[in-house]
C-alpha cells in the first residue's frame, strides 16, 4: 500500500551542495512512510570522481514521503485500517451496514516524512502523524525520529554499508464499540462481537534496517 | 626509721651552707657593700604548685634573700582505689620525694574477659597514659539466638548500665516431627539450657502429567470410525520434610482437573497436551484407585463438549465437511448411557472407548460461529422434560442432544415434569451426570428448553380426519389451565433457593397436532403472561434445514403460527429432525434417526439463544428472544415467493409465523447501528 501523494526525494531545501540523484523506485516497504535511507545514500562510486568533493560537502533537507487524507488510517507508521464505505457481519455477509460515518475524520490524517543529511554520512529521519479523530477510531498524533550512517568499504566508494534506526513515538489509538439496536457492541470494522475484539492502544514502531550495496 | 632519712639529710646540708658562708663571711646573695659581712640567719624549702621542683630560700643577716629551684623527678605514681585518679610521685636528688597533682582519668575501652563475663575499665589520663581501673563482673540478661535457633549468645549486664555479648554456644540438635509438615528441634546447650525450633516445612510437589490421547489417523481422514486411546496421568506427588512420600490424586471433576499446565506431548503419536485451561476432563469413575497411596494410574475421559487442540476438535471435524462425528465416549444424559451401540457401552461400568454417540453435521452456520469462538460457553441451559418417566423415556436425551449438539459448551440442567420413576424428584434440577444440582449457590438459566405441551389426545380422543373442533380446543385449552402453575415457576428468582428461571429465554415446542399453536394449551397460557410472554419462543417444526437454494416447508405434523396475534409475533421454525443416524442407544434403547417433533426443533432454538448470551452478556431475555424473531427469516422457506410478494415473500404468517430461526442474522447488528 502506497500514498498516492507519495512524493519520494521531493527535495524542498537545499542547504549546500548539489542534491543528490536518488535511485529510481524503491523496495516494497511496510510502512506507509519511506523514510529508506538507502536512496540518499547511493555509492558515490555511480558518480564521475571529480564530483565527490561536491558530494562530501553536501548537506540538504528532503521530504521523502507525504500523505494526507487517504483512505488508509495510519497509526505508527503503518496502515491502521481502511475507512469503510460499508461494512457486512462476519457471521452473515448478507448483513451489511454503512459505517462511513463512524470513520469520517474531522480533518483528513496528514503523515509526512523526511530527512536531513547533515555530511556525507549521516542523515536525521523526522516525520509527523497529525492524527485521526472520528466517532469510533481516534488515533493521536505522533512524531517519527531516527537516524541513518553510511560506512565506506573502500576509498574507491563502490561498497557500503548502510544503517537506519528509528521509530515513532508517542502515538496512541482508541476504538469504540458500534451499537445496534439491542445495545450489543460490535467492532464497526467486521461487526464481529466487540468482546472479541482487541487491538494495541499504544502501537510501537520501531524498526532498525541494515543494507550492502556494491557497485561493480 | 628511713621515713626520717631525708629530713636528717635536709638538716645536715642545711647546717653546711651555714658553716661555709660563715667561713667566706661573704655569703651575701644580696651583694650588700661596705664590706660589711652578712651572715645567713635562716634557710627554708617550700615545692612548685605542681610539685615538681624543690624552692630553697636563704634569709641573710641584712634581711636578704635568695632562692634556689631543685627539679624532681617522676616516680611510681598512685592511685585511687577504683582507677580512675593518678597521684603523680616526684624524687629529687637530695633523696627526697613529694607527691603532685592528682589526674582524674577518663574511661577509654575496656578489657572483657575471654567469655565476656567480666569488664575491667581502662581510665586515659592527660599525661598520656592510661590505667586499668576496676574489674565489674557481669550479670546474665536475655541471650541471642541465632535464626536457626542453633547457636546462642551469652549476654551479660554490667553494674555501669552496660550490657556485652559474651560466648556463643553452639546447640546439639534433635528433631522430631508431630506430623509430617511440623518440625520440632530442641537445641541443647552446654550450659545446660535448650531452645524448642517449631517449623512449617511445605511438601515438595512433582505435578502429574498426562499422557495425551491418541487418536487414530482416520479421525484426519474424518471417518471417525477409530478407537482412541484414553490420556492417562501420573499421580501428584508430595515429598515432606520428614521423608514421607504421599500420592494425591485429582479426583478428576470439572471443579477438580488435574493441573493442566503439567499435560505433557505425546510426542510418539503426535499428539499435543490439552492445553485448554477450560478442556473438561472428566473421571471414569469404575478406574478411580481406592488406596491414594498404591494406586499406579488413573484414567480420564475427554468427554462431550471437550475442545481437545491435540485432536480433532468437534467443530473441526464438521468444518472439514464431514457429515457425521462419533463422541469417544458414552454420554450420561440424567438417567443413562447415550452410545454409539448397545451391550457394554450401554453399562456405565463396562464401556470402552468407541461407545460415543454418532451425531450428524449441523447446519453451516453453526459450525461458523463455532469457529469464531460462539459455543454457549458459560451459559447456563435448563432441559425441563419428561426426566421421570417410567420405563425410561429416550425424549429428555435427545432433545438435550439437539441442544448440546449446537451449544457445545454451555452447561446443560434437567428438570423433571414427571415422577413416575421413584428415583426422580418432581421440578428438581439435575446435572448431566444424574446428580442433583446443588442449590447452595446461586444460579441463573440463560435458557429452559420446555419440549413439552398438553396431551390432547388423551382428553379429547384420537384426533378426527378433519381434526378437533375449536370448540373442543377451547374446552381442552380451559381444561389443562393447571399449566398455569408451570408458568409461575418460570418466573421463580430463586426457585427452591438457588435457580433464577426469570432471567432464561423461554424455547417452547409448538407442538405436534397439526393445529393451529394458540391452541396448545402451554403455548397460550406462556403467551397470554405478560412475564412470560416477553422472553417466549414458540417453536414449529421445519422438514429439515432450509438455505436460500434448498428450501424446506412447515412439516406435516407441527402446529402452525396460528391467528393469535401474541402468539404469531412470538413463532418461529426449525429443523425437527434429531441429530444423530441410526445406531446410537440410550439406556440401551434403540433411538431411530427417523424421529421428528418440534420436541427437537425447540431445542436447537434454545442452543441459539444461549450462544448469542455468551458473548453479548448485557441480553436481557425479552431481548434474545426478540432478536431471534426479528432475524428469523422466510427465504429459505418453499413458500418464499420473492421480496416482491411482500415483507414475508408470500409466506402465509398463520403458518410460518416469523419464519425460519438463524443464527447467523441474530448475531450480526439488527437496526439503526450507532
Amino acid at each position: 500500500m502506497r500514498f498516492s501523494a507519495l512524493v519520494l526525494a521531493s527535495i524542498i531545501g537545499l542547504i549546500a551542495g548539489t542534491p543528490p540523484t536518488l535511485a529510481n523506485g524503491l523496495e516494497p516497504e511496510n510502512s506507509l512512510v519511506v523514510t529508506s535511507a538507502k536512496d540518499v545514500f547511493p555509492p558515490d562510486a555511480i558518480f564521475p570522481k571529480e564530483w565527490w568533493p561536491i558530494l562530501d560537502q553536501r548537506s540538504f533537507f528532503a521530504v521523502t514521503s507525504v500523505s494526507a487524507g487517504q483512505k488508509t488510517i495510519a497509526a505508527a507508521g503503518e496502515s491502521l485500517m481502511t475507512q469503510p464505505d460499508k461494512t457486512c457481519s462476519i457471521y452473515d455477509s448478507s448483513i451489511c451496514f454503512n459505517t462511513a460515518r463512524f470513520y469520517q475524520p474531522d480533518l483528513p490524517q496528514a503523515v509526512i516524512s523526511g530527512l536531513v543529511k547533515w555530511d556525507r554520512d549521516n542523515a536525521l529521519l523526522l516525520g509527523l502523524d497529525t492524527g485521526f479523530r472520528s466517532d469510533k477510531l481516534t488515533v493521536s498524533p505522533a512524531v517519527m525520529i531516527g537516524l541513518t550512517h553510511r560506512q565506506y568499504l573502500s576509498d574507491k566508494r563502490d561498497a557500503q554499508f548502510l544503517i537506519e534506526a528509528a521509530g515513532w513515538v508517542g502515538q496512541s489509538v482508541s476504538h469504540r464499540p458500534c451499537v445496534d439496536q439491542y445495545d450489543r457492541s460490535y467492532y464497526c470494522g467486521n461487526l464481529s462481537a466487540w468482546s472479541d475484539f482487541s487491538y494495541n492502544p499504544h502501537p510501537t514502531n520501531l524498526y532498525l534496517k541494515l543494507w550492502y550495496d556494491v557497485v561493480f | 626509721m628511713f621515713d626520717d632519712l631525708p629530713r636528717a639529710l635536709f638538716a645536715i646540708r642545711r647546717l653546711a651552707l651555714i658553716a661555709a658562708c660563715a667561713a667566706l663571711a661573704a655569703c651575701s646573695g644580696g651583694g650588700g657593700g661596705g664590706g660589711t659581712a652578712k651572715s645567713v640567719t635562716g634557710i627554708t624549702s617550700t615545692y612548685s604548685t605542681d610539685g615538681s621542683q624543690e624552692i630553697t630560700t636563704t634569709t641573710y643577716s641584712d634581711g636578704s634573700q635568695s632562692s634556689q629551684s631543685l627539679p624532681g623527678t617522676l616516680t611510681t605514681p598512685i592511685y585511687s582505689s577504683d582507677g580512675s585518679q593518678k597521684t603523680l610521685v616526684y624524687s629529687f636528688n637530695d633523696g627526697t620525694t613529694h607527691i603532685g597533682a592528682t589526674l582524674t582519668g577518663v574511661l577509654t575501652t575496656p578489657i572483657y574477659s575471654a567469655d565476656g563475663s567480666q569488664k575491667t575499665l581502662v581510665y586515659s589520663f592527660n599525661d598520656g597514659t592510661t590505667h586499668n581501673g576496676s574489674t565489674l563482673i557481669g550479670t546474665l540478661t536475655t541471650p541471642i539466638y541465632s535464626a536457626d535457633g542453633s547457636q546462642k549468645t551469652l549476654v551479660y549486664n554490667f553494674n555501669d548500665g552496660t550490657t556485652h555479648n559474651g560466648a556463643t554456644l553452639i546447640g546439639q540438635a534433635s528433631i522430631s516431627w508431630p506430623d509430617h509438615i511440623t518440625k520440632v528441634t530442641i537445641y541443647s546447650f552446654s550450659d545446660a539450657t535448650t531452645k524448642i525450633v517449631t517449623q512449617t516445612i511445605q511438601p515438595t510437589t512433582a505435578l502429574p502429567t498426562l499422557t495425551a490421547a491418541a487418536y487414530p489417523a482416520d479421525w484426519t481422514a474424518g471417518t471417525s470410525t477409530g478407537v482412541v486411546t484414553k490420556p492417562a496421568t501420573s499421580p501428584k506427588q508430595d515429598v515432606y520434610g520428614d521423608g514421607v512420600v504421599k500420592q494425591v490424586w485429582e479426583d478428576g471433576t470439572a471443579s477438580k482437573p488435574f493441573n493442566q499446565s503439567t499435560l505433557t506431548p505425546n510426542g510418539a503419536t503426535g499428539a499435543g497436551a490439552i492445553n485448554d485451561p477450560n478442556a473438561y476432563v472428566s473421571f471414569v469413575a469404575d478406574a478411580k484407585p481406592v488406596n491414594n497411596n498404591t494406586a499406579t494410574t488413573m484414567t480420564f475421559d475427554l468427554r462431550w463438549g471437550t475442545p481437545d487442540p491435540a485432536g480433532p476438535s468437534y467443530a473441526a471435524n464438521f468444518s472439514q465437511g464431514t457429515s457425521t462425528y462419533t463422541l469417544p465416549k458414552s454420554t450420561f444424559i440424567f438417567r443413562a448411557l447415550l452410545s454409539s451401540g448397545s451391550g457394554a457401552c450401554a453399562i456405565a461400568s463396562t464401556e470402552t472407548v468407541g461407545c460415543g454417540a454418532t451425531l450428524t453435521q449441523p447446519s453451516s452456520d453453526i459450525i461458523d460461529a463455532w469457529n469464531k469462538g460462539w459455543t454457549g460457553k458459560g451459559q447456563n441451559v435448563l432441559i425441563w422434560d419428561d426426566l421421570g418417566a417410567s420405563p425410561l423415556s429416550t425424549h429428555p436425551a435427545i432433545v438435550e442432544t439437539v441442544a448440546h449438539r449446537y451449544a457445545w459448551d454451555a452447561n446443560f440442567y434437567g428438570m423433571s415434569w414427571s415422577n413416575n420413576d421413584p428415583s426422580i424428584v418432581l421440578n428438581t434440577v439435575y446435572n448431566l451426570d444424574g446428580t442433583q444440582t446443588s442449590t447452595s449457590s446461586p444460579l441463573s438459566m440463560s435458557v429452559i428448553n420446555m419440549s413439552f405441551g398438553a396431551n390432547l389426545t388423551s382428553y379429547l380422543g384420537a384426533q378426527p380426519s378433519g381434526g378437533w373442533s375449536t370448540t373442543q380446543l377451547l374446552t381442552a385449552r380451559t381444561y389443562f389451565s393447571g399449566f398455569t402453575s408451570d408458568v409461575n415457576l418460570l418466573k421463580q428468582t430463586a426457585f427452591q433457593g438457588a435457580f433464577n428461571f426469570n432471567t432464561a429465554v423461554i424455547s417452547k415446542a409448538a407442538g405436534n397436532d397439526s393445529i393451529d399453536a394458540q391452541y396448545e394449551p402451554l403455548n397460550w397460557y406462556l403467551a397470554k403472561d405478560s412475564n412470560t410472554v416477553l422472553r417466549l419462543l414458540i417453536v414449529g417444526a421445519l422438514n429439515g434445514i432450509g438455505t436460500t437454494t434448498n428450501k424446506t416447508d412447515i412439516a406435516s405434523y407441527s402446529n402452525k403460527a396460528g391467528s393469535d396475534p401474541t402468539i404469531q409475533s412470538r413463532y418461529l421454525m426449525e429443523s425437527g429432525l434429531v441429530a444423530y443416524p441410526n445406531g446410537n442407544t440410550y439406556g440401551g434403547t434403540p433411538l431411530s434417526s427417523t424421529d421428528q417433533g418440534t420436541s427437537f426443533a425447540a431445542p436447537r432454538v434454545a442452543a441459539y439463544a444461549a450462544i448469542m448470551r455468551q458473548k453479548f452478556s448485557n441480553l436481557t431475555a425479552p431481548n434474545t428472544a426478540d432478536i431471534l424473531l426479528a432475524t428469523a427469516r422466510y427465504d429459505t422457506l418453499s413458500c418464499y415467493q420473492g421480496p416482491s410478494a411482500g415483507p414475508t415473500g408470500g409466506c402465509n404468517k398463520a403458518i410460518y409465523g416469523q419464519g425460519e430461526a438463524s443464527l447467523s442474522r441474530a448475531l450480526a447488528p439488527v437496526g439503526y447501528l450507532k
